[in-house]
């Protein structure tokens, strides 16, 4: 995606609003581009000012409130100062009472206390949980593709060699899940390619993926109209292409792999 | 004892807040400067400021006054304990917080609702958000609005419905845009421009940021 198509996207960013390849995206561009990141510190500093936009409501007790920022604050993390003097007693005077009395207090405090931290930290907790669950919905989304009635898988590998990816397609959902590993990476301004061969027919596009950091690839592709459309499909190849493919391959495939139904 | 610092109210003007211009006031940029130090006083001056506004915001998200105090009391939380490192963000403290209000405040929603992102989360959002409008009629707060609520009600109010109702759907909503696109049946590229004309329009009418009490915004980091 070019520059001139991603800036056009910087609002949309900086409103939460792009989500998966969309947001990728932009944040792998994001880090070279000066005038992307200024469009989005002035769009974000926009959304801060919008929350004046909201109806006038206040805390049923904003002092009880800052209170317990407050007193949460103290335990998230205990400030460096050290700690004052403690005042001696007189010579002879009882310090029981006193001492029981003081007892009663940090019995009282401490719960408070308890109480105010658990509530932070349950708030934390649930926020991390969300991000969490929002992950397995996205993986259980894969799952569920993999598992679908009407899947073929094709395993790819060099001839005579162990697989290094597997396609399956999900006829019912009608995509392409593509799993890779132990693939090497590729040159800059190189992708990997799909093929999808009919014999007797010059190979098809079925899209183009990345691998990741670790050299491992998990993507969800739509399956071309021309692929759907074409009837049954005997192989699969992957070559090596200029970055956003080619529309027939440029090399020999590196792999190949015949489909078969899932049981 | 921590004192209460009471702080006049945020206006109109040219440029941050005057008394914070003419260094009566600490700008928030100063003041987390003194949290990353540890200065709990600061941290009460941040919230009187800004602890009403990220209250509203939290309570627009999640339509109940103890998540919304659940989401400020984290919120503020992750400000003190974040705040070296906020020192040297490229944004203002403002900005900051109200991003981490709705982030927090839309997964407690997802959790609240164990619904995934998609279709049925938007129906839901539909009754949620009728729900707000019914419950805000009873605690909407009669007199002493800020001059720069309607400032921004105004900037809002002046966008085309389009664009207006995809920035608050996103916003308010927390809908993403392929979320926006089915429910406003609209090209993606349609919304993606209905969001871009519409911030760039508020852009122009809220920047810079008249009255508040951010120091001018320069590139840090």
């Amino acid at each position: 995606m070019t520059h001139e198509q991603l800036i056009e996207s910087a609002a949309a960013y900086a409103l939460g609003t792009l989500d998966g390849d969309d947001r990728a995206a932009f944040e792998a561009h994001l880090p070279d581009c000066e005038e992307c990141q200024t469009e989005v510190e002035a769009f974000r500093e926009v959304t801060g000012l919008l929350a004046h936009g909201t109806p006038a409501v206040r805390p049923a007790n904003s002092g009880a409130l800052r209170d317990r920022i407050l007193r949460d604050a103290r335990d998230v993390r205990p400030l460096s100062s050290a700690p004052s003097k403690a005042v001696r007693p007189a010579k002879g005077a009882s310090i029981m009472p006193w001492l029981a009395a003081a007892a009663c207090l940090t019995i009282a405090a401490v719960s408070g206390l308890s109480y105010s931290r658990e509530r932070a930290q349950l708030a934390l907790a649930e926020h991390d949980l969300a991000a969490t669950r929002a992950d397995l919905a996205g993986r259980d989304s894969t799952i569920a593709a993999f598992l679908g009635p009407e899947v073929h898988v094709v395993s790819l590998s060099e001839p005579k060699g162990k697989p290094s990816a597997r396609v399956f397609w999900n006829h019912t959902r009608n995509v392409f899940i593509v799993t890779a590993f132990n693939l090497p990476p590729v040159p800059a301004g190189k992708t990997y390619q799909l093929w999808a061969i009919r014999n007797g027919k010059p190979p098809l596009s079925m899209g183009t993926f990345a691998l990741n950091a670790s050299g491992r690839a998990t993507a969800i592709v739509p399956v071309p109209q021309n692929i759907t459309d074409g009837g049954f499909i005997d192989d699969c190849a992957l070559t090596v292409e200029p970055a956003g493919g080619s529309a027939q391959p440029t090399e020999t495939p590196r792999l190949m792999g015949a489909w078969r139904h899932v049981d | 004892m921590l004192r209460r610092h009471a702080l006049p109210a945020a206006t109109v003007g040219d440029g941050p807040h005057p008394d914070c211009s003419r260094g009566r006031l600490p700008s928030d940029t100063a003041l987390v400067a003194r949290m990353a130090r540890g200065d709990e006083a600061a941290l009460g001056v941040l919230y009187d400021r800004h602890g009403g506004v990220a209250y509203r915001l939290a309570f627009a998200l999640t339509h109940t006054s103890e998540g919304a105090e659940d989401v400020v009391s984290a919120v503020f939380a992750q400000l003190w304990r974040e705040s070296r490192e906020l020192r040297t963000a490229r944004q203002s403290v403002l900005a900051w917080m109200m991003a981490r209000v709705r982030r927090i405040a839309l997964a407690r929603r997802g959790v609240a609702d164990g619904s995934p992102r998609g279709g049925v989360r938007i129906a839901q959002d539909r009754a949620a958000r009728s729900r707000q409008a019914a419950g805000m009629k009873s605690r909407q707060v009669t007199g002493g609005t800020k001059p720069i609520e309607p400032l921004v009600r105004k900037a809002l109010a002046e966008l085309p419905e389009a664009q207006r109702v995809a920035v608050e759907r996103a916003y308010f909503g927390g809908l993403t845009r392929r979320e926006l696109a089915i429910e406003q049946e609209e090209p993606v590229t349609q919304v993606t421009e209905h969001l871009g004309s519409a911030m760039h329009y508020l852009r122009r009418a809220l920047l810079p940021r008249a009255g508040t009490f951010e120091e001018p915004v320069t590139r840090r980091g």
